[in-house]
C-alpha cells in the first residue's frame, strides 16, 4: 500500500515541475527506495547495488525459488525487469513484448506486443536481444528493435506516442535500454557492422519530439563538440575533431554506435556512455585515429554538448567497442577522494577517470591474458600496441594470431556492479583470444560491412597455463587497478552482476546457474540451475516486506557464438576435450524469469 | 600423413538452372533495380564457372599439416579458401565459426548435405524465414553474391567431413 502512495506522489511532482530539478524527480524518488528496481542499473550511477540486506551472506544458502514466469520467447534474454511499486515490467527479445505483472498475485495486468518489420531481424548483429525498459512520468519507455521508441501508459499499456529513431533498411537497429533523465528519454543506435553512424538522442518524454542528437563522428555541428570547450584529457579538441582523423568522407559510414548503457550524475548534469567500433573491421582501409569511435563521452544533459571525451582505442584494429557501462562512484584514488567513472572496456583495460574533468587516473588490465597492448600511456592516454598483434601492421589478407582478448572483448555489455560497502567492483568477464584477418569489402547500404575473419578460442591456448575456462567473475580494486579475487567459469560470464548490502554478489552463468558469492572473499554461498543459460542481469526488490532476487534466463546473444568458439574439439590441441562439451549439453533456448526468496 | 580430398561437380548445368530460377523470380515482381543487379551477379557467376570448365574439383583439401607452433592445419585450394574467408566474414556471426551453428542459426553441416548448388544459391541469395529464424538475403551484397561458388565449396568440404574445424591455409 505505502508503495502505491509513493508512486502517486511522485507522479504529481513530476507533473508540476517537469525538468526543473536534476534528474527526474519521480524516478529519483523511486530509485532512492531500494524496494523498487526502477532503472536498469538500480540508480543513475549504474552501480547495480541494493541497500536491501534481508538476504545476506549468512542466510543466502537457504534461498528458494518463489515463482517463475515464461516469456514465451526463445531468443537471447539480456537485461532484466523493472520493479516499480507493486508492478513488474518485463521486456522480451524480438518481437519485444512487454508484460506488466502484478506482484501481489503474479497475474498479467497488461501486455503489449508491437508489430515489427521482420526484416529487422537479419540486420541485427548477434541475435535479436533487447536490454530492457525505462520508467518515468507514469510511462514505460520501450525501445523496439526496429528503432521505434514507444511511450506506453504504465497503468494500461496503451500507446501514448511513438517515434522512429533510425532506418533498419540501412542497417540501423536498437538493442539498448533507454534512460529517462529530467524531461528527456535518451537512446542510442546499433548497426556498426552496417556502416551506421552512431549518435545519442534525447527525446522529450511528453511527446517524443527530438530535444538534441549528438553524433559520435562527423562535423562539429553534428557531434555537438565545441573545438575549445570540449576537452580530451584536459586539452581542447580543436576544430573538426570528428572528421579530421578519417580518410576523405569515410566518417559518413564511420560507426561509433551507442548500443550500451547510459549513466548520469545529477550534480554535474552530465550523461556518460561509450561509442563502438569504427565501421569495417578492416583497419587498413581506414587510416587515422577514427575519432570519436571507441570513446567515453560526457555530455551535458540539457544541451547534448560534449564536455569531455576520452578515446580508449584509437584506430581500432580488433573490434573492441567502447560501449560498456560507465559506473559512477566516489572513491579514494591515490589517497584522494575522487568523483570517478569506472569502465571495463572490451579492450581488456579497466579505466578509472575523474568524471568531472575527464582526467585519466588508472588504466590497468583486468584480465592478465590481455596482450594487444603492453600498457596505456597515462600522459597521452594511448595504448602501447604490440606490433605483432596489430592487425593493421600484419596487413590485409594476413592472419594476425593469438590476439587477446578476442573481439567479444574481455568483457562485453554485461554490466558490472559496485559495492560502496566493500569499495570493490564485481565484473563478469570473457577469457578468449583470437586470430584476426582483415580483408577488403565493398560498402552497400543496409549490408554488413565487416571485412575481417576471426576465429576465437580459450585464452589458455595463448597463455599456455593449461587453463580451459572461457570466463571469470572478478572483484576489482579501481583505485589500485588490481584484481582482488577471480573465479574461473567454464563459459564466458555474460550476465549482469548485482551487489547488495547483505555482503553478497550475484551473477548468472551460461550453463544457467544463478550464483551468490561472498562480496569480500568470492566464496560461493549458493547456486541454482535456472531453465536456460543466463545472459540477463540479476536484480532485487522488496514486496510486502520481503526481499526478492530475480533473473531472466534464456541463452542466446553473441554469447551463443562465443560459446561455440571454445568448442574447437579435435583441433584445439588442448587435450582437455572433456571440458568442451557443446553448450547444448548444458542448456536449451527459452526465456524464463526465476524469482528467489528466503523461506517464510 | 597428408590427406587429400576432392569432389566433382558439374557447374555448366548448375549455371543454367540458376539462371532460370532467378529470372522466374524477377517475374514474380522484384523491383527493376534488383533485377539488374541479379543479372550482373549472374554474369559474374557465369564467368567464374566458365573458367572452371564443365567439370572440375569443387574443393581440394590437404590435411595433416603442422605449423611452426606444432598445431595441425589443412591446406585449401584458392577458391575454397576464399569460401572459408567469406563465411567467416559474413556468415559466422549467426552460423558460428566453422559453420557449427549457434543459438540463433542452424549448424549448416548436416543441412548442406541435401543441397545442390542451385538450392544453395537460392537460399543464400534470397533468404527465407523458417522455424529457426530469419536467414537474410545476400543478393544485394557483392561481397557475398560474387562468392556463392566459393562458399558452397567450403561448406561442402566441411559437410563431407573433408575439412575439420579450425583455420585452414591457402595452398601456396
Ligand atoms: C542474421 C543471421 C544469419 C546470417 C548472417 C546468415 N544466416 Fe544463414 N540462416 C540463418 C537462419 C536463422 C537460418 C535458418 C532459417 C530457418 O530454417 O528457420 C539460416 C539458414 C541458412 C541456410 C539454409 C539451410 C536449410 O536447411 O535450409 C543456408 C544454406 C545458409 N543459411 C547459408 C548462409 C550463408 C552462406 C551465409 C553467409 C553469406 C549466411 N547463411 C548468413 C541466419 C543467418
Amino acid at each position: 500500500m505505502t508503495k502505491r502512495i509513493i508512486v502517486m506522489i511522485g507522479v504529481a511532482l513530476a507533473v508540476i515541475a517537469p525538468g526543473t530539478s536534476s534528474g527526474n524527480t519521480e524516478l529519483m524518488k523511486l530509485m532512492d527506495n531500494p524496494d523498487n528496481w526502477a532503472i536498469w542499473g538500480g540508480d543513475y550511477a549504474g552501480t547495480r547495488y541494493s541497500k536491501l540486506n534481508e538476504i545476506n551472506s549468512k542466510n543466502v544458502g537457504d534461498l528458494q525459488v518463489a515463482w517463475t514466469f515464461s516469456t514465451g520467447v526463445l531468443r537471447g534474454h539480456e537485461g532484466g525487469p523493472l520493479v516499480v511499486g507493486d508492478t513488474m515490467y518485463i521486456m522480451t527479445p524480438f518481437p519485444n513484448k512487454v508484460f506488466a505483472i502484478d506482484l501481489n498475485d503474479q497475474t498479467i495486468i497488461w501486455r503489449y506486443e508491437p508489430k515489427q518489420d521482420p526484416d529487422t531481424i537479419p540486420v541485427m548483429c548477434c541475435d535479436t536481444v533487447a536490454r530492457g525498459l525505462a520508467y518515468a512520468d507514469g510511462k514505460i519507455f520501450l525501445q523496439q528493435a526496429d528503432t521505434h521508441l514507444v511511450a506506453l501508459n504504465a497503468k494500461t499499456g496503451k500507446m501514448i506516442w511513438r517515434i522512429k529513431n533510425g532506418d533498419p533498411k540501412k542497417g540501423s537497429t536498437n538493442t539498448n535500454a533507454p534512460v529517462v533523465i529530467k524531461d528527456k528519454v535518451l537512446t542510442g543506435i546499433s548497426g556498426g557492422e552496417f556502416g551506421v553512424r552512431g549518435f545519442l538522442a534525447a527525446y522529450n518524454i511528453s511527446d517524443g519530439s527530438l530535444a538534441w542528437k549528438g553524433f559520435s563522428v562527423g562535423p562539429d555541428k553534428d557531434t555537438l563538440i565545441d573545438p575549445i570547450k570540449t576537452t580530451h584529457l584536459g586539452k581542447p579538441v580543436g576544430k573538426s575533431s570528428g572528421t579530421n582523423t578519417w580518410k576523405g568522407d569515410q566518417w559518413k559510414i564511420g560507426g561509433g554506435t551507442t548500443w550500451g548503457w547510459y549513466t548520469y550524475d545529477p550534480d554535474l548534469n552530465l550523461v556518460y556512455y561509450g561509442t563502438g567500433n569504427p565501421s569495417t573491421w578492416n583497419p587498413v582501409v581506414r587510416p587515422g585515429d577514427n575519432r570519436w569511435s571507441m570513446t567515453i563521452f560526457a555530455r551535458d544533459l540539457d544541451t547534448g554538448k560534449a564536455k569531455w571525451l576520452y578515446q580508449m582505442t584509437p584506430h581500432d584494429e580488433w573490434d573492441y567497442d567502447g560501449i560498456n557501462e560507465m559506473i559512477l562512484a566516489d572513491i579514494k584514488v591515490k589517497g584522494k577522494n575522487r568523483k570517478v567513472l569506472v569502465h571495463f572496456d572490451r579492450n581488456g583495460f579497466g579505466y578509472t577517470l575523474d568524471r568531472v574533468t575527464g582526467e585519466l587516473l588508472v588504466a590497468e588490465k583486468f584480465d592478465p591474458s590481455v596482450n594487444w597492448a603492453t600498457h596505456v600511456n597515462m600522459k597521452t592516454g594511448r595504448p602501447a600496441v604490440v606490433a605483432k598483434y596489430s592487425t593493421h601492421a600484419t596487413g590485409q589478407d594476413t592472419n594476425t594470431k593469438n590476439v587477446c582478448p578476442a573481439a567479444l572483448g574481455s568483457k562485453d555489455q554485461q554490466p558490472a556492479a559496485f559495492s560502496p560497502k566493500t569499495g570493490l567492483f564485481y565484473v563478469p568477464t570473457n577469457h578468449l583470444c583470437m586470430d584476426y584477418e582483415p580483408f577488403e569489402v565493398e560498402y552497400v547500404a543496409g549490408q554488413p560491412y565487416v571485412g575481417a575473419t576471426l576465429s576465437m578460442f580459450p585464452a589458455g591456448r595463448v597463455t599456455g597455463d593449461g587453463t580451459t575456462n572461457l570466463g571469470n567473475f572478478i572483484a576489482w580494486d579501481a583505485s589500485a587497478g588490481k584484481i582482488v579475487w577471480s573465479l574461473p567459469e567454464r563459459f564466458s560470464v555474460w550476465s549482469g552482476a548485482l551487489a547488495t548490502a547483505g555482503d553478497i554478489v550475484f551473477y548468472g552463468t551460461l550453463e544457467g546457474y544463478l550464483k551468490a558469492v561472498d562480496a569480500k572473499t568470492g566464496k560461493e554461498l549458493y547456486k541454482f540451475k535456472t531453465p536456460s543459460g543466463i545472459i540477463g542481469n540479476v536484480n532485487t526488490w522488496k514486496h510486502d516486506g520481503k526481499q526478492y532476487i530475480g533473473v531472466l534466463s534464456g541463452i542466446g546473444g553473441w554469447a551463443g557464438i562465443g560459446m561455440a568458439a571454445g568448442l574447437t574439439g579435435d583441433t584445439d590441441g588442448l587435450g582437455a576435450v572433456g571440458a568442451y562439451k557443446a553448450l547444448d549439453n548444458y542448456t536449451q533456448l527459452g526465456g524464463v524469469l526465476t524469482v528467489f526468496a528466503l523461506p517464510d | 600423413m597428408i590427406l587429400v580430398a576432392t569432389a566433382i561437380l558439374l557447374f555448366a548445368c548448375a549455371a543454367d538452372s540458376t539462371e532460370e530460377k532467378l529470372s522466374a523470380q524477377v517475374v514474380d515482381g522484384a523491383p527493376e533495380s534488383t533485377a539488374k543487379e541479379k543479372a550482373a551477379g549472374m554474369a559474374d557467376a557465369g564467368q567464374d564457372e566458365k573458367s572452371t570448365d564443365s567439370a572440375s574439383a569443387l574443393y581440394s583439401v590437404e590435411c595433416g599439416q603442422v605449423n611452426d607452433a606444432g598445431e595441425p592445419f589443412c591446406y585449401l585450394d584458392r577458391d575454397t579458401y576464399i569460401g572459408w574467408r567469406t563465411f567467416h566474414g559474413f556468415c559466422h556471426r549467426c552460423h558460428a565459426q566453422d559453420a557449427v551453428g549457434s543459438t540463433f542459426a542452424p549448424n549448416l553441416l548436416d543441412r548442406i548435405q541435401g543441397f545442390d548448388f542451385d538450392a544453395f544459391v537460392d537460399r543464400t541469395a534470397n533468404g527465407f524465414t523458417g522455424q529457426v529464424g530469419v536467414m537474410p538475403p545476400w543478393k544485394d551484397n557483392p561481397n557475398v553474391s560474387k562468392r556463392y561458388k566459393e562458399l558452397f565449396a567450403y561448406l561442402k568440404a566441411r559437410s563431407d567431413g573433408a575439412l575439420p574445424r579450425g583455420r585452414p591455409k591457402k595452398k601456396p
